[in-house]
């Protein structure tokens, strides 16, 4: 079953830099949750905005709360970033199709997060804990120091964090697709066989990381972002191109139902990114 | 008080008024996670091509001021694959199913609808003669009267189901189409259907949507599709299914005093997939606590006579 009813927002904490963390009380949605599935928000509570947002959701906090991890660029996001405790609005999930585990035989796991699109890995983290697999490396890469986010949520999560940025205010001044690809060409061969890469934030960077992938025969999964009209597959507005010969129609698969995680290599990205 | 909420549409016969809107329902099964669809007085699917359709490119929609604006495309699975796949998947439900149908010419909805006869639990078909957003057929069929009247004519002759017709607002005078389907042999009209719109990106200076212009839906468009409905129903004899921007029950109240024997819920079923049913509860009330024994006593008791208060 999906929930679709009011929840209660507990907390909304500006953690800095004009970054967001939202904790609901939502029991119904967060035991069932898994990595990179997201739920639906109705941020208004008149017809303007009409329509629901999509949130990643960032950890389930004591299977009881659903915790979203973002930052305020849009009409949806800055209503709820000025939404007090106590507020109720309505929730639709959870939805979409999470990351799939690390296949048997993993010997490491590699997450490439580019800004607010590292949001699914403190739950990422979570899951893999408890499934046993190698402890996860994350390459976190953002425009500068201050759009580096959540990282105590991460560690807590049980990453080890390698940071990039774009000015070069922490870290080393790089794109990560680019550290990725220093990161695969410093393993062996076989190691290389045996890494699973989890891939999420902006277009441009993730059709960069899938070309590093594809150049290095890496394995991975990409959770992608869309604009949704409503989140469980129907309105057909999010959709998304398959590279010409996957899937039996080539044809456009849903964001929403069909994703958001989508294989490496399987994405038609916009033209002028990507391999 | 206890409240009887059918309806009777000609032919069609539904167990309440409300009832989904073609292309915010899918093919009705992925709601049951939200709702039980035998609570709906019944529900239309995706336009149905002869052939599947890929849809436009994306963007396909742009939210606006109360509503928003689409250019879909009518990506759906064909008819064929609705018939052995998506309708059997509906069996066991008790509510209308009803399909709608898309072609680029007029043999294509021949052909559509042909194929559509006999289909075990298809209680009606919706001719869409109004999507604006393919490059060829839809809308052309609704706005050119003679045409309509042709294409109306010749489903009328391979269907023995009962015949709504799908109105497109995007005419001088909507009367002009809707009677020309009433000649033709429809037996219900459903209005409206979205209005072409263009949605601009300032710092782009590009149109929002990749296919340019689109259909806009949604409360934004709630007084426009109440007039169009008022105005079909005091000069066309047919049953009235009313839509646009139906979001509360009171939405539907008021379409069906315009006129609507039934309504359709679109837009709203994005925001909350469980409100149509939401509705018939809603429906249910306003209509006990007003004293309306009947829902049917609704339709077109609009009062348009001098002297009360507005």
């Amino acid at each position: 079953m999906i929930w679709n009813g009011q929840v209660r927002l507990l907390e909304n904490r500006d953690i800095g830099h004009d970054h967001f963390l939202a904790v609901f009380e939502a029991r119904e949605v967060a035991g069932a949750l898994r990595p990179a599935q997201f739920v639906m928000l109705r941020v208004g509570d008149g017809t303007d905005p009409l329509l629901s947002r999509p949130f990643s959701v960032a950890r389930v906090g004591l299977g009881a709360t659903v915790d979203l991890l973002y930052k305020p660029y849009g009409r949806g996001t800055r209503i709820l970033s000025g939404l007090r405790p106590g507020t109720t609005v309505g929730m639709v999930g959870p939805l979409g199709r999470p990351f799939p585990d690390p296949p048997p035989g993993t010997t490491r796991v590699l997450a490439v997060a580019g800004g607010i699109g590292v949001a699914p890995f403190p739950l990422l983290g979570e899951h893999l804990r408890r499934l046993g697999a190698p402890r996860p490396h994350l390459l976190y890469g953002a425009r500068q120091a201050a759009d580096l986010v959540g990282r105590d949520l991460l560690e807590a999560a049980g990453w080890s964090i390698e940071v990039v940025t774009d000015d070069g205010s922490e870290g080393r001044r790089a794109l990560v697709p680019a550290l990725l690809d220093e990161t695969l060409a410093a393993l062996g061969p076989e190691e290389r066989a045996r890494t699973f890469t989890y891939v999420c934030g902006p277009t441009r960077m993730m059709a960069a990381t899938d070309a590093v992938l594809a150049r290095h025969g890496g394995a991975g999964q990409f959770s992608v972002e869309a604009f949704m009209g409503c989140g469980f597959g129907v309105c057909l507005s999010c959709v998304i191109p398959l590279r010409e010969g996957e899937g039996e129609d080539g044809g456009y698969r849903r964001v929403c139902v069909d994703g958001p995680t989508f294989p490496a290599g399987s994405l038609a990205w916009p033209q002028g990114l990507g391999a | 008080m206890s409240v009887d909420l059918a309806v009777a549409l000609g032919p069609l016969r539904l167990k309440n008024p409300v009832v989904t809107a073609s292309g915010t329902f899918g093919y009705g099964t992925e709601f049951q996670p939200f709702l039980d669809l035998s609570r709906l007085g019944g529900l239309v699917v995706k336009g149905l091509s002869v052939r599947p359709r890929r849809g436009n490119a994306p963007p396909r929609i742009a939210e606006t001021a109360s509503g928003m604006i689409n250019a879909i495309g009518l990506q759906n699975v064909g008819v064929d694959a609705f018939l052995a796949e998506k309708l059997p998947a509906l069996a066991g439900c008790d509510t209308a199913v009803i399909a709608n149908v898309y072609g680029e010419s007029l043999e294509d909805y021949v052909e559509v609808c042909r194929r559509l006869e006999g289909a075990p639990g298809l209680a009606a078909i919706e001719l869409n003669v109004s999507c604006p957003n393919t490059a060829l057929g839809g809308m052309h069929f609704g706005v050119e009267v003679t045409v309509l009247a042709r294409l109306v004519g010749a489903v009328r002759r391979v269907t023995t189901l009962p015949l709504i017709v799908k109105l497109s607002p995007n005419v001088t005078d909507i009367r002009e189409p809707a009677r020309a389907a009433a000649d033709a042999g429809a037996d219900i009209l459903s209005l409206v259907n979205t209005f072409t719109a263009l949605a601009i990106n300032a710092e782009s200076r590009r149109p929002r949507l990749h296919n340019g212009v689109g259909g806009l839906s949604g409360p934004a468009i709630k007084p426009l599709a109440l007039y169009m409905v008022h105005r079909v129903a005091t000069s066309v004899a047919l049953p009235i299914m009313g839509m646009g921007g139906i979001m509360e029950p009171l939405d539907a109240v008021e379409f069906m005093m315009a006129g609507a024997t039934a309504v359709q819920i679109g837009t709203a079923n994005f925001v909350d997939p469980g409100r149509s049913v939401a509705i018939v509860d809603g429906l249910r009330d306003w209509c006990a606590s007003h004293g309306v024994a009947r829902a049917a006593d609704l339709v077109g008791s609009l009062r348009t006579d001098a002297g009360g208060p507005p």
